[in-house]
C-alpha cells in the first residue's frame, strides 16, 4: 500500500505504549485524522521532536479505508508554533481551537478549514500581548463560521429587519443570532449593543480591534453559541480560557 | 461472567494494552505456576493498600514521607517540579541531582480540562512560603511540549514573585546523535542556550 502525504496540522496526541503515540491531525486532504506513531517517544524515533501541538507539516501516513486509526511514516514540520506555549492565554485559545476542531470536524476534506486553522494559529502567536485576549476569542469564532454555524448579527433574527445603529437587542441562541430591541422585548439571553455587535463582527473577521472589551461577556455569548449549534457541551478550553481573561469593568452593551 | 473475561477485561483497561495483548497476558497466567500468580496479585494488592502520595512532594511512597523528603542529606535549597511521579526516577538516575522534588500529577491541558486547580500546585507554592526562603531555585524539568512550555510559564508567574530563582532544564542535541538528524526546532533551542567551551 502506497503511502499517502498531505498538509497537516498536529491538534493533539496520547502516549501509547512504552514508545508510540496516537496523534490526532486535521489534513487537507482526509479531514480529521487519527494516526499512531510507533517508536516516536524514543530518542531515536524519527521526527519525535517536531511532533509539537499546534504545529504544521506534511503528514506522510498509510490510510486504509474504512479504519478510525491508520499508521503514520513520517511528519515533516515546517512550521513549529512554539511561541503558543510561551504564554497560557495564547495557548488557552490554540487549545481551545484544537478542541473545537476535533469535536466537530469529520473525515471529509474541508481545505477552507484548514486555512482557517493555520490562520488563527499564526495570529495567536504573533499578535501583540495586549491583543490576546481577542485573538483566542476570535479564534473559535473564525472556526466555528469556517463550519458553517455563524451567528446573524443584522438583520434582526425574528424580524429580519434591520437593526438600528443604537439598537440593543438580545442575542437569541436558538435563532442563531441577534433580536432587535422591539423583538427582544420579552426574549431572554445576553444583550448587545452596538459596541458588542460590532466587535463580534470583527472577531468573526479576525480583525483585532485595539478597543476590545468586555472579554468575559464576549467568551459567554462565544461558549454557549459553540455549545447550542457545533458541539453538544460547553469546550472544556475555554473554560480554561475565561480563568484567565481580564475582569470585565463595569456594565455596558 | 468468567473470570478469564473479567481478568482480560481488568488487564485491557491498562494503558498501551489492547483486549488481544490482554488476552495473551491472562494465558500466560494461566500456563504459568500458581505461586507466580498469587505473588502477582499479592503485590496488585501491596499496591493499592501501602502505596499513596508523600505528604510532602507528592511522589508515591510507602509512608508518609518518600525515600527523597525523608533523606537528610539531600540538598533543601533546590526544589525540581516534574509533571509525572516517574519522572523522579529519570532524574534521580542521573546521579548529578541531590535537591528534592514536587511532582505535579500532570501538566496544564485544556483539552482534558486540566487547569491550576486539577494540579499539585497549591501544595507547591506553600511549601516554597513555608521555607521562608530556604528554597533558593526551582527548576522546572516538565516536558519539552508545548504544554509542558505552558506549564512551566505558568509555574514561573507563580513562583517568581515568591523569592525562588525559577531555571529550566536547557533543550539542546541529544548525547551521541548526528547533527545532520536533529530537526532544526531542536537546533535553534540548543544555539539559544550555547555555552562557553570549558575546560
Amino acid at each position: 500500500m502506497a503511502p499517502v502525504s498531505t498538509p497537516a496540522v498536529l491538534l493533539r496526541s496520547h502516549d501509547y505504549g512504552d514508545s508510540s503515540r496516537i496523534l490526532r491531525f486535521y489534513t487537507e486532504t482526509h479531514g480529521l485524522l487519527s494516526v499512531m506513531a510507533r517508536g516516536v517517544r524514543k530518542r531515536s524515533g524519527k521526527g519525535a521532536t517536531t511532533l509539537a501541538t499546534f504545529a504544521t507539516g506534511t503528514l506522510t501516513a498509510y490510510i486504509k479505508p474504512h479504519r478510525d486509526l491508520h499508521t503514520m511514516k513520517d511528519f515533516d514540520c515546517t512550521h513549529f508554533r512554539d511561541g503558543l506555549g510561551l504564554d497560557v492565554m495564547r495557548f488557552a485559545g490554540a487549545s481551545a481551537t484544537a478542541e473545537l476542531v476535533l469535536a466537530h470536524a469529520d473525515q471529509e476534506q474541508n481545505p477552507d478549514l484548514l486555512r482557517a486553522l493555520e490562520q488563527v494559529l499564526d495570529t495567536l502567536q504573533s499578535v501583540e500581548t495586549a491583543q490576546v485576549p481577542a485573538a483566542a476569542l476570535s479564534a473559535v469564532w473564525r472556526i466555528t463560521k469556517a463550519f458553517g454555524f455563524a451567528p446573524q448579527l443584522d438583520p434582526c433574527v425574528c424580524c429580519g429587519e434591520p437593526l438600528a445603529d443604537d439598537s440593543v437587542g438580545r442575542f437569541d441562541f436558538a435563532s442563531g443570532g441577534v433580536r432587535c430591541a422591539r423583538c427582544a422585548e420579552d426574549a431572554g439571553g445576553p444583550r448587545l449593543g452596538p459596541i458588542a455587535r460590532a466587535q463580534i463582527a470583527n472577531l468573526l473577521a479576525c480583525e483585532l480591534d485595539a478597543e476590545f472589551t468586555y472579554a468575559r461577556r464576549h467568551l459567554g455569548v462565544l461558549s454557549d453559541f459553540v455549545a447550542y449549534h457545533v458541539v453538544s457541551k460547553p469546550l472544556k478550553s475555554l473554560h480554561f480560557l475565561g480563568g484567565l481573561l481580564p475582569p470585565d469593568e463595569g456594565i455596558g452593551a | 461472567m468468567s473470570v478469564i473475561e473479567r481478568l482480560t477485561g481488568d488487564f485491557a483497561r491498562l494503558p498501551g494494552i489492547g483486549p488481544k495483548t490482554a488476552l495473551r497476558l491472562v494465558h500466560h497466567l494461566m500456563k504459568g505456576s500458581k505461586e507466580d500468580t498469587r505473588r502477582l496479585s499479592r503485590s496488585l494488592l501491596d499496591l493499592s493498600e501501602r502505596i499513596r502520595p508523600c505528604d510532602v512532594c507528592g511522589n508515591f511512597s510507602e509512608h508518609e514521607l518518600c525515600e527523597v523528603c525523608s533523606n537528610p542529606r539531600r540538598d533543601g535549597t533546590v526544589l525540581c517540579v516534574v509533571e509525572e511521579a516517574y519522572e523522579v526516577g529519570a532524574i534521580e538516575g542521573t546521579g548529578q541531582y541531590r535537591g528534592l522534588f514536587h511532582v505535579l500529577g500532570g501538566r496544564l491541558s485544556p483539552l482534558d480540562g486540566v487547569g491550576p486547580e486539577e494540579l499539585n500546585l497549591a501544595a507547591l507554592l506553600e511549601r516554597i512560603r513555608r521555607s521562608e526562603g530556604e528554597i533558593e531555585e526551582i527548576i522546572i524539568a516538565t516536558n519539552a511540549s508545548v504544554e509542558g512550555e505552558a506549564t512551566a510559564v505558568y509555574l514561573d508567574q507563580e513562583i517568581r514573585p515568591m523569592g525562588p530563582r525559577v531555571t529550566r532544564l536547557a533543550r539542546g542535541i541529544p548525547v551521541g546523535s548526528d547533527l545532520e538528524y536533529v530537526d532544526g526546532s531542536t537546533i535553534a533551542q540548543a544555539l539559544a542556550g550555547r555555552q562557553e567551551m570549558s575546560i
